[in-house]
């Protein structure tokens, strides 16, 4: 059969169905990096999210019937859950709160000077803090809501849940998120006067 | 409510995926064909492959006509299996009255 990049995520389901190695080929190139970002997003180290993407994939070729078209899921969504439930699944079993070791390797370096770096990448580990500590469910709605791109349907429908709940899940999760940024100095208290400036939320810290 | 969230949210980075794995993950998968393929239940699943009809109209289509055929050849052949056999009693007959020895 012949293969090309453009077949759909449901085209090649099918073929790996038939047992295809070639579309599932296709399938791992065409979403490794996409499932990547969101298991890092989940499990915030590099190695972590790679081992977890790779179970994923791999199960998936063990077991594509898992998948039903039928049932009108996307392919994607379906492998969000598949993913997402991988990477809580490893967190829990390794009961790790991470600082997140990669931190200071995703600060792009564009000609910033030290300082900026510094006050970039001490925000990214307050940003990465706050959000794992946040309960797993409201972590997951708001991955999937807000980078990985879902709409509040599809990520629901990821999370085995209602839109209400995940809307419900998502304000409690920005509501937590504030207060640690307030607390951490990022955002600035409505009842303090003046500019935010790094040396001010140096001072908070 | 939440704009000033949402932008600090919009900052937050994530590394490139790690050079080579796709190719890490593929490989993988074919180690994982070569146990897959030893289990019980693929090789029921393809024993009951082999009796599965792929398009069971043309099948039924294809099998009266050959039944069709075969049928009317087998008709063709009694017909002259039928008549040889005339052919062979007048031989017979022909033959037992040249016994009086015309020929001998």
């Amino acid at each position: 059969m012949v293969q090309t990049g453009q077949d759909s995520d449901d085209v090649l389901m099918s073929r790996i169905k038939r047992g295809d190695h070639a579309a599932f080929s296709v399938l791992v190139r065409r979403h490794n990096k996409m499932f990547f970002a969101a298991a890092y997003r989940m499990c915030g180290e590099a190695q972590a999210s790679e081992d977890v993407v790779q179970e994923a994939f791999l199960k998936l070729w063990q077991k594509p019937d898992a998948w039903d078209p039928a049932k009108g899921t996307k392919f994607t969504t379906w492998f969000y859950r598949v993913v997402t439930n991988l990477a809580i699944d490893r967190q829990r079993r390794e009961k790790k709160r991470y600082v997140n070791p990669d931190v200071m390797n995703v600060i792009p370096d564009k000609g910033a000077h030290a300082d900026q770096q510094m006050q970039a990448s001490e925000e990214q580990e307050i940003l990465e803090r706050a959000i794992d500590a946040l309960p797993e469910r409201q972590k997951s709605a708001l991955n999937l809501c807000v980078y990985e791109g879902l709409s509040n349907k599809e990520a629901a429908d990821v999370l085995g849940i209602g839109v209400k709940a995940l809307e419900s899940l998502l304000m409690r999760a920005k509501a937590g998120l504030k207060e640690e940024f307030k607390r951490e100095g990022l955002i600035q208290d409505p009842d303090e006067k003046g500019e935010y400036t790094y040396e001010r939320r140096k001072s908070h810290v | 409510m939440f704009e000033d969230v949402d932008k600090i949210l919009m900052r937050r980075a994530v590394p490139e995926a790690p050079f080579g794995m796709a190719d890490r993950i593929i490989a993988a998968s074919l180690r994982t064909e070569a146990r897959r393929r030893i289990t019980l239940s693929d090789l029921l699943q393809g024993f009951a492959d082999l009796f599965v009809i792929p398009q069971p109209a043309y099948a039924l289509v294809a099998m009266l006509l050959l039944g069709v055929t075969m049928g009317a050849t087998g008709q063709a052949q009694a017909f002259f299996a039928d008549n040889s056999d005339e052919m062979a009693t007048s031989f017979a007959l022909a033959d037992e009255s040249d016994q009086d020895g015309a020929f001998l």
